[in-house]
């Protein structure tokens, strides 16, 4: 008979109620934890045993009598951090028992500087994850990849679970070369505030039970639940005010026009765009558009004053309570975002319900359902986009001030008043004029079904949806944007669906006095299916009315893509004498992306962990090497496919040409968009192999914690695209083929350095380095081209034996000791195209220090990546147009003085120009031929940030008290403060052009230092 | 697994085509151009090389000193050529060849011929003899890059195979309705085949005789003239749409660079030396090809390579023959000329200057007539041009007669730059330029007009081994090295 059991945990040197910890039924997957007040309430039977578990807290355990009340006080353990953990399936599972690592982050460090991105604030807290971080603000998207990349053509992005349920992470649209919006996916319209921890599950032997969609990793999100047994408020809300990081170092002296050679002057010209005029007097001139006169005049500070104070208000109040075997939790956040960038705004409201009930002693039933609602107005357009601000401020000619560009932003005809130069808008229209909107309505639902069918054997089912739509718009308004002078208009519409059933047995049992068993079987069904309308309307019929039936030409396009897959899957753990343990799993999956032949696959995974300190009697009781754990892994994950890479199919011209429809393979009919891919009717699922092992020990009473983990991870004949060389005709074929090898290692680092009554001093350092290899491509293909859209000033690839990803573009002409050879007028010779530069890093590593004092405390969070380059657009065409600080050298070439000189024994192709050879090159001319030179615009890309920076207060409880307040705390907090250390001069490093990849920038939207301050507040 | 297969089908892409879809994709893509190829291969490079067409005046896009290499266009050129046209064209093959349609594979083979020449003419050698067959995916996913003389002899070989399996063949082809330029007749295909080879011979005959094979083209040429021959009767002429095209997605050509974008930064005008040709000899095609300038009402042109940059208003705007009168009026434009009478007839001038027969001067002016008809000249305009204007009377020395003759074809080739500039190249039909005051003199060319294009430096990632096989074969990879038939 099961009873009701509750009670209050406190930490017995100080007698503080504990809120957090872990109350788990021994043997079982039953179990709750504690309040902010310590309180927890649960159901047991007589005999059974409680297990109270918290972070830096020796465990307890109580074995449940009469009683209905049970407290505790837990003693300080520091270093005991990972005792419980989650693993697949939102199992807690202890640690010790498992033959890997999880690393888990938890609400507080998640939220500690109230960054709104759920991922954006997971970064520099998990070893061996890369975060590429949002472009655009909080509601743009991220990549995250963990441990390397491993596939050559497809995502590299972890799975996504929240609360069970597998959610759509789909990237609705990013930027392009050619410009584009950046509209999100499905981490960013997560409610951090609501997350109660993160589990990172790396390795294949952890993600096996996810099968193959965990083949990049696994994200567990569990967000927060009722536990007390009285109803409880959390309130919680920041501000927080950003601010452009890293400003583009511009000339200041320069203004608009060029070298007239006839003359030998320079001339300053409106209708030339570059700053390569005449020296910066201050006298009235000719105004860009040619209407009266200007200053002609530096303007500093023009780029940073164009971007005002961003601001970001978070707001989160969650209601919980868990009582008579029932619990609830109700939850609202919003997020109300204004850019840095003026009219680019983000509103975001998140609702959720979390319930449970137990129908009887072995029924529970339990289910949730979340909402978010989420607008964004004015997105910032990226790359070569014409409304790109970051473009325009960086190509302005120097002499043209905001202002005078703020006031007279329109035409008389309401169009965009923009200088020469081609492609290039006024930015104050961008910024004064909707030029797109979008909205994201998303449901996740989830319903649960527990049941204790015998003793220690129990059955989860449970059906879970994340159903998604999104609607987007993007404006152009007559006689605005080059590329659609009549005006036109773009529709998105997209529904993302993903379904999943699950059915899980657990088994557990004691074989005997040594022996314990645990077993799992489950099935599980997912589908998922991604719908989009795209309607595009182009010349309008009455002007600047946006309705796709205002327009003369109209176009929609559908598409609609889908797949399936059934799993069975199997786990059997081991345990000998609560030390050792051995697990097994098996899966088969079934993936409608196969050929029905092919669908079947199947792999298993064996790990095991040894708990030294407990099997070996000497060490038992040893205080300094308090706690000694190996485990191993090995682990065969597989991996199916997109849907429709079995088979060819057509594309059908959008209209007739001269009464007939074209039919063609490729992605559009547009003459610059990309070739055909070649479907392959044979496919076979890709099988990784996993090999992973490492230690945990804690030293000195568990004052010192350390974890080392090394792993090799093989992906082998994988599915992939392919890229063929344009001769081919095709733009890649899909095939099973290659071997990528990832190794690296992960160590962890957790001190406690002081740790006295008033004051604590806490160390957490995670490092992690992956190697990647190409080992082997298609026969004879020794490049894997990634991108190549770039106008192909730079490709993105891999090089066989070389790591991911390497950048290949043109070089300087270098003679055989490797000199740069310059031509007889001077300027240094563009050679063959070459790989040029590599953006996999060489290490990443983040340090956090934790300082509390009293009421206070101090976190510092610092992150940092080693190596990696990355190819720069922004500088090269700063340069290129003049506007760029560096290009002040040799202007005096044009006022009859020295310009670049030649550097003396420099290597020349032929016979140096006599007057070359006297006072150098023009140096319009040789930035010009540099812009040609792709390596000059590789630059690495290391940096040391200051990531993240909190100091709070929390309110004591003889406040508290009085105000019938439970938790009150003020903090303030900073992100991304600053960089302490970069090789980039004009951007931030992590600046990228999207994010599907990193290592090329391009008039990426400037990152933003933030600070803020937050308030806790729990009744 | 129940479904699955359903599941794993696109709904709205389908695995099937008519032959006549496909036909109209490989001719729209390889005769028309889509907007984005057209504005770089044949607009900014070919047409200004050849001094026809011009970016050069005050506030273009495109730089003055048109003799640059742009590696990027230069990638778009090659790059997006070979995949818009080269695996339709294999897939129109294969469709032909598994429904045994004897005419169909040859006219797809036709049609490719036409492709390989206008590409190794940008390039020189190039990947052909491994991506001509009727299979998508290719044994080797690296093609090879063939030499420029043995793809000449290769297609003017294979020319002769297909006009030799039409033979007296009429029967319509599959899918004659994609088929724009002859409506599936095989018999004009066959003319189109072998006024292909005369074309070619003649272009590659100085190379020829130099690799010692003059009995060879000499044997080529006579057989191209002892067999007919394209006149107005039969022209190979793809008709631009009538209607407005939908959108930027099938984008269109001249028309779409022209008014399609904001600002005066795409609006190309009309070179000064095209204009003066016209202008001085009293053209009829004048007024035809050119609206004078908006200030000065002048036939201004515009001088490629001029460090002077005049304003836009002060230059001819080309005619709606041409551009028409926005990107949705297109009805006036002409049609692309895929292989002309007046080609035809010059190419038969050339060859009777050239001592293999026929009546150069008839020819020559029933190569103009041709042409102004086109231009849509009043037949009375261009009878009286032909009778009065002495440059429509070939007279001189051979060369003369033959510098005549290319300069006729040169005008008649106006907006098919890629033709035009391998005339110029061939003939050294412009000089260099020398005057570095006025004009941009400057490497890499140093004011000659370029020989070829740089490589794709898409191929130099993903193809290296044959690219640099063909560069060690062929010479630097530059604009000034010179193909195979470019002989001096």
């Amino acid at each position: 008979q099961k009873k009701e059991i509750s009670g209050t945990v406190t930490s017995k040197t100080d007698n503080i109620p504990l809120p957090g910890v872990t109350v788990m039924i021994e043997g079982t997957t039953v179990g709750t934890e504690t309040d902010f007040d310590g309180n927890y309430t649960l159901k047991a039977n007589v005999g059974d045993v409680l297990v109270y578990a918290y972070l830096g807290m020796k465990t307890q355990k109580k074995t449940v009598a009469n009683q209905t009340t049970i407290n505790v006080a837990l003693e300080d353990d520091a270093g005991q951090l990972d005792e419980v953990v989650i693993t697949a399936f939102g199992i807690k599972r202890e640690a010790k028992k498992l033959g890997y690592l999880v690393q888990e982050v938890n609400s507080e460090d998640l939220t500690v500087a109230a960054d709104p991105n759920m991922a954006t604030a997971l970064r520099g807290k998990v070893a061996g994850v890369e975060i590429r971080s949002g472009a655009t603000g909080p509601g743009s998207s991220t990549n995250i990849t963990i441990r390397g990349i491993s596939s050559l053509s497809g995502s590299n992005q972890p799975l996504i679970v929240i609360d069970g349920v597998v959610v759509s992470n789909t990237n609705i649209g990013q930027g392009d070369f050619a410009g584009g919006f950046d509209f999100g996916d499905g981490f960013s319209n997560i409610n951090p505030d609501d997350i109660e921890r993160i589990s990172v599950l790396k390795s294949g032997n952890a993600t096996a039970l996810y099968g193959y969609r965990g083949a990049n990793g696994v994200i567990l999100i569990t967000t927060k639940s009722g536990k007390s047994g009285k109803v409880k408020v959390d309130v919680s809300s920041a501000a927080s005010f950003d601010n452009v990081l890293v400003s583009p170092k511009f000339q200041n002296q320069y203004g608009q026009g060029r070298y007239d050679t006839a003359t030998n002057t320079l001339e300053y010209n409106i209708i030339d765009g570059g700053s390569w005029g005449p020296r910066l007097d201050g006298t009235q001139r000719e105004r860009f558009d040619g209407v009266g006169t200007a200053e002609y005049s530096a303007n500093p500070g023009d780029f940073k004053d164009f971007y005002n104070t961003g601001t970001t208000f978070t707001n989160s109040v969650i209601v919980s309570q868990a009582k008579n075997g029932t619990d609830f939790k109700l939850s609202y956040g919003n997020l109300s975002n204004e850019s840095i960038q003026k009219g680019a705004t983000l509103n975001r409201h998140n609702f959720g319900l979390k319930a449970g009930i137990d129908v009887n002693d072995k029924i529970r039933v339990s289910g949730k359902i979340d909402y978010t609602r989420q607008k964004g107005e004015n997105r910032p357009e990226l790359t070569d986009g014409q409304s790109n601000t970051i473009k325009a401020l960086s190509t302005k000619p120097r002499n043209i001030s905001n202002s005078l560009l703020a006031n007279n932003y329109l035409k008389a005809d309401g169009t965009p008043n923009n200088w020469a130069g081609s492609f290039t808008m006024n930015p104050f229209y961008a910024t004064n004029t909707l030029l797109n909107e979008d909205e994201t309505n998303r449901y996740i639902g989830l319903i649960s079904l527990d049941i204790d069918l015998l003793e220690g054997l129990k059955l989860n089912a449970r059906a879970s949806q994340d159903l998604s739509f999104t609607n987007a718009f993007i404006y152009r308004e007559k006689g605005a944007f080059d590329i659609a002078p009549n005006g036109k208009l773009d529709e998105f519409n997209t529904t993302s669906k993903t379904t999943s059933y699950d059915l899980l047995l657990n088994y557990n049992t004691e074989l005997s006095d040594d022996f314990s068993l645990t077993a799992a079987f489950g099935l599980n069904q997912i589908n998922s299916s991604f719908k989009s309308i795209v309607t595009v309307g182009e010349t309008f019929v009455q002007d600047n009315f946006f309705s796709f039936n205002n327009f003369k030409s109209k176009n929609i396009n559908p598409s609609l893509v889908r797949s399936k897959s059934n799993s069975v899957f199997g786990s059997a753990t081991f345990g000998y004498k609560n030390y050792a343990f051995l697990e097994v799993t098996a899966r088969n999956d079934w993936s409608s992306t196969l050929p029905i032949d092919n669908a079947s696959f199947f792999y298993p995974s064996v790990g095991g962990s040894l708990v030294l300190s407990d099997a070996i009697p000497s060490l038992v009781d040893n205080t300094s090497l308090s706690y000694l754990k190996l485990r191993a892994g090995y682990a065969k994950t597989g991996n199916a496919t997109d849907p429709y890479n079995l088979q060819n199919t057509y594309l059908i011209s959008s209209s007739e040409y001269n009464s007939q429809l074209f039919y063609f393979f490729g992605v559009n009919e547009e003459g610059a968009g990309a070739g055909a891919s070649l479907r392959n009717p044979n496919l076979v699922a890709e099988i990784s192999t996993n090999v992973e092992f490492g230690f945990d020990a804690r030293f000195f009473d568990d004052r010192l914690s350390f974890n080392a983990t090394y792993y090799n991870i093989d992906t082998k004949n994988q599915i992939l695209e392919l890229s063929l060389p344009p001769s081919s005709g095709a733009n890649e074929q899909v095939i099973n083929a290659g071997l990528i090898n990832n190794r690296g290692f992960e160590l962890g680092l957790s001190a406690d350095i002081i740790k006295a009554k008033d004051f604590n001093w806490t160390t957490d350092v995670n490092f992690s380095k992956n190697i990647s290899k190409i080992e082997e491509l298609a026969q004879g293909i020794e490049v894997q081209v990634r991108e190549r859209q770039f106008n192909d000033v730079v490709q993105v690839g891999g090089k066989l034996g070389d790591p991911l990803w390497s950048l290949f573009g043109s070089t300087y002409e270098r003679d055989t000791d490797g000199n740069i050879v310059y031509d007889s007028n001077g300027l240094p010779m563009v050679g063959g195209i070459d790989k040029i530069g590599s953006t996999n890093p060489d290490a990443l590593a983040n340090l956090r220090n934790t300082f509390t004092y009293k009421n206070f405390s101090l976190s510092i969070l610092l992150d940092a990546k080693f190596g990696g380059d990355v190819f720069s657009f922004s500088d090269m065409v700063r340069a290129t147009s003049g506007t760029d600080e560096i290009t002040l050298e040799g202007r005096e070439y044009f006022t009859g003085g020295n310009g670049i000189l030649v550097p003396s024994g420099a290597v020349i192709d032929g016979t140096l120009d006599a007057d070359v050879a006297a006072r150098g090159v023009n140096p319009q001319e040789y930035w010009g031929r540099l812009g040609q030179i792709s390596e000059r615009w590789v630059q690495d890309a290391s940096f040391v940030k200051l990531r993240e920076l909190s100091v709070s207060y929390n309110f004591p409880t003889t406040v508290l008290d009085k105000l019938n307040i439970s938790r009150l705390s003020l903090s303030y907090f900073g992100r991304n403060l600053a960089i302490l250390h970069k090789n980039t001069a004009n951007f931030d490093p992590e600046t990228g052009f999207n994010n599907s990849f990193s290592g090329v920038e391009y008039f990426g939207f400037p990152s933003t230092s933030s600070h803020g301050i937050k308030l806790n507040v729990s009744f | 697994t129940d479904g699955f297969e359903e599941i794993n089908t696109d709904p709205y892409n389908p695995t099937e085509a008519p032959v006549q879809g496909i036909m109209a994709a490989v001719q729209y893509y390889e005769f028309a151009e889509p907007r984005f190829l057209t504005w770089r291969g044949n607009l900014i490079y070919s047409s200004q090389f050849a001094n026809q067409l011009s970016y050069n005046y005050a506030g273009a896009w495109f730089g003055a000193d048109a003799f640059q290499n742009n590696q990027g266009w230069t990638n778009a050129i090659f790059d997006n050529s070979y995949k818009k046209v080269t695996l339709s064209s294999r897939n129109l093959l294969k469709t032909y060849t598994e429904t045994n349609d004897t005419n169909g594979v040859a006219v797809s083979k036709i049609m490719m011929s036409w492709f390989f020449q206008k590409m190794t003419d940008i390039y020189g050698d190039i990947p052909y003899s491994d991506v001509i067959g009727a299979e998508l995916i290719l044994e080797n996913p690296k093609p090879t890059y063939d030499s420029q003389s043995s793809i000449y002899k290769g297609i003017i070989d294979d020319l002769k195979v297909q006009i030799d399996a039409i033979g007296s063949s009429t029967t319509i082809i599959a899918g004659a309705e994609g088929d724009y330029v002859y409506q599936g007749d095989p018999q004009k295909w066959k003319t189109f085949a072998n006024t292909l080879r005369l074309r070619m011979a003649l272009r590659g005959r100085d190379a020829f005789i130099a690799d010692g094979d003059q009995a060879y083209v000499d044997q080529v040429i006579a057989e191209c003239l002892s067999n007919p021959l394209i006149d107005e009767t039969n022209q190979a002429l793809l008709k631009r749409s009538e209607s407005a095209l939908i959108l930027s997605f099938l984008d269109g050509g001249f028309e779409d660079v022209y008014h399609g974008f904001g600002g005066i930064g795409s609006k190309f005008t009309i070179a000064k030396r095209y204009l003066d040709l016209l202008d001085n000899n009293n053209d009829p095609r004048l007024e035809k090809v050119a609206i004078p300038s908006a200030i000065g009402n002048m036939y201004q042109g515009s001088a490629i390579g001029s460090r002077t940059q005049i304003a836009r208003d002060e230059l001819v705007t080309p005619s709606s023959l041409i551009i028409g009168n926005s990107t949705t009026e297109v009805a006036d434009i002409v049609p692309v000329k895929v292989l002309s009478a007046s080609e035809s007839y010059f190419l038969q001038a050339e060859a009777a200057i050239l001592g293999y027969g026929g009546n150069a001067n008839a020819l020559y002016q029933e190569g103009i007539r041709a042409s102004m008809n086109f231009w849509q000249v009043e037949a009375s305009d261009a009878s009286d041009f032909i009778t009065n204007e002495p440059v429509a009377n070939l007279t001189g020395s051979n060369s003369e007669q033959l510098t005549m003759i290319w300069n006729q074809r040169w005008l008649n080739s106006l907006m098919n730059g890629y033709e035009a500039w391998a005339l110029v190249r061939r003939t050294n039909l412009i000089p260099d330029l020398t005057d570095n005051t006025n004009f941009w003199v400057t490497q890499p060319n140093n004011g000659a007009i370029p020989k070829r294009l740089p490589y794709s430096s898409t191929e130099a990632v993903s193809n290296a081994d044959n690219v640099n096989a063909a560069i060690t074969a062929q010479g630097a990879d530059e604009m000034t090295t010179a193909i195979w038939w470019d002989k001096n």
